[in-house]
């Protein structure tokens, strides 16, 4: 048995435990790994076979079961990248951002977390804040956190497909809106208003009309190619209330240039879909998350009525 | 974080889980009911915006589950209570507790050297 027996089982094994970090994805610095070695050397002493090298490598357990360990006592991945350095997302100066490529699914938790006690949210993709309407919900008492053990989980699926009815029926609204008054909106509508109701700003008809449209549309294509792909139910529906949020938004803008363009005054239609554009999203929300705790709760009661009261 | 601030959250997260599966181990209990609970005990002391996501957690590691009951007053209630998994691993989380409280008695103690 030589030095170079001892030294080699040590280098296999860290080896294969480099191997076996990189395998699981999580990250550990090269300082850390060699405190480690220093470790297994200073157990098996100046004068230590390879059977001891073989016992104290034993006490770590698997180059597998070590890597797992380390990755879980460590801090958690902080979506810094192993390549650039950069983090993908984080806080700067206090803000908020990520820049990870978007998803529904991380999007919908950010609108709808009754778990989460806090309202304002990092946004899921971008710089800054969003709104967690399920905290809203719970300081409202509209819902309470554990109502559901997974949101929208146990709605039936009809009610979750059904949602998409509504952002559907106001882009509908807004198409109906925008070909029945076509004709007799000028080339150039307002297009922005100052709180006192003045036009702040115009544009043409065509480009503001179809903007508007467009704001409408494709947010609903894309909750629509969410509910396609089967997505889980609260992306589903979290899609859904967010372009009916767009949705309303876009009417609300079209009603007030037609408002405008009449000779009318006030900019009442747009406060009024401005309030209509957080509250429809909310009730959206909120009412299929009472559907899904009433389904529990007629799933389990009456299990229970059945089986008897519990001990 | 300031080390002094990060120590105690560190603590408290261990600590609070072992402390609502022993709660869940003497019976079921509702969301409320654990928070007012522990709140009796002022080191464990935790508001619901802790509570939930713990209680989700647990749930989802498949240490306790729930189930909606009528409530003697007002609406349905959702109870938690220890699944089997759950009473086997409290065992296991209670006996190393002792463990870790001995060994930590006797550090701070001054006996760290036998």
């Amino acid at each position: 048995m030589t030095d170079g027996d001892v030294s080699a089982a040590i280098e296999t094994y860290f080896a294969r435990f480099r191997l076996a970090v990189l395998a699981s994805g999580a990250h550990v610095d090269d300082a850390m790994v060699a405190d480690l070695r220093a470790h297994v050397v200073d157990r098996v002493g100046g004068t230590g076979s390879l059977a001891d090298v073989t016992g104290v490598l034993a006490e770590l357990g698997t180059p597998q079961a070590l890597a797992i360990e380390v990755a879980a006592a460590g801090p958690p991945d902080d979506g810094t990248s192993r390549r650039t350095g950069i983090r993908s997302h984080g806080r700067l100066l206090g803000v908020p951002y990520d820049l990870r490529a978007p998803s529904s699914g991380r999007e919908a938790r950010r609108w709808w977390d009754p778990l989460d006690r806090h309202i304002l949210v990092p946004k899921s993709w971008g710089i800054g804040w969003s709104v967690n309407v399920g905290a809203l919900a719970v300081r409202t008492g509209a819902v309470r956190p554990d109502d559901e053990d997974v949101p929208f989980g146990a709605a039936p699926p009809r009610t979750v497909a059904a949602t998409l009815a509504a952002p559907v029926a106001v882009l509908a609204a807004v198409a109906t809106l925008a070909a029945v008054t076509w004709r007799r909106l000028p080339p150039t509508v307002p297009t922005r208003w100052s709180l006192s109701g003045e036009v702040a700003d115009h544009g043409r008809r065509g480009s503001t009309v179809l903007g508007l449209l467009g704001l409408a549309a494709v947010p609903t294509a894309m909750a629509a190619s969410v509910h396609a792909r089967r997505s889980p139910a609260l992306d589903r529906v979290a899609a859904s209330a967010e372009s009916l949020l767009l949705a309303t938004t876009a009417l609300s803008v079209l009603a007030q240039t037609v408002h405008t363009t009449r000779g009318r005054s006030g900019v009442w239609p747009l406060w009024l879909g401005r309030g209509a554009s957080a509250a429809l999203p909310f009730a959206l929300l909120v009412a299929v998350s009472r559907v899904g705790r009433t389904a529990e709760q007629r799933r389990d009661l009456s299990t229970l009525s059945m089986n008897g009261p519990a001990a | 974080m300031a080390v002094n601030e990060a120590i105690p959250s560190q603590f408290r997260k261990g600590v609070v889980e072992l402390a609502i599966l022993a709660l869940l181990h003497d019976g079921e209990a509702y969301g409320a009911e654990i928070v007012d609970t522990l709140g009796d005990h002022p080191g464990l002391a935790i508001s619901a915006g802790t509570a939930y996501p713990l209680l989700s957690r647990l749930k989802k590691s498949g240490l306790i589950t729930s189930v909606w009951r009528e409530s003697p007053s007002g609406p349905p209630r959702k109870y938690y209570r220890l699944s089997i998994d759950g009473d086997e691993a409290f065992g296991s989380m209670a006996k190393a507790w002792v463990d870790i409280r001995d060994a930590m008695d006797s550090l701070l103690r001054g006996g760290s050297r036998p």
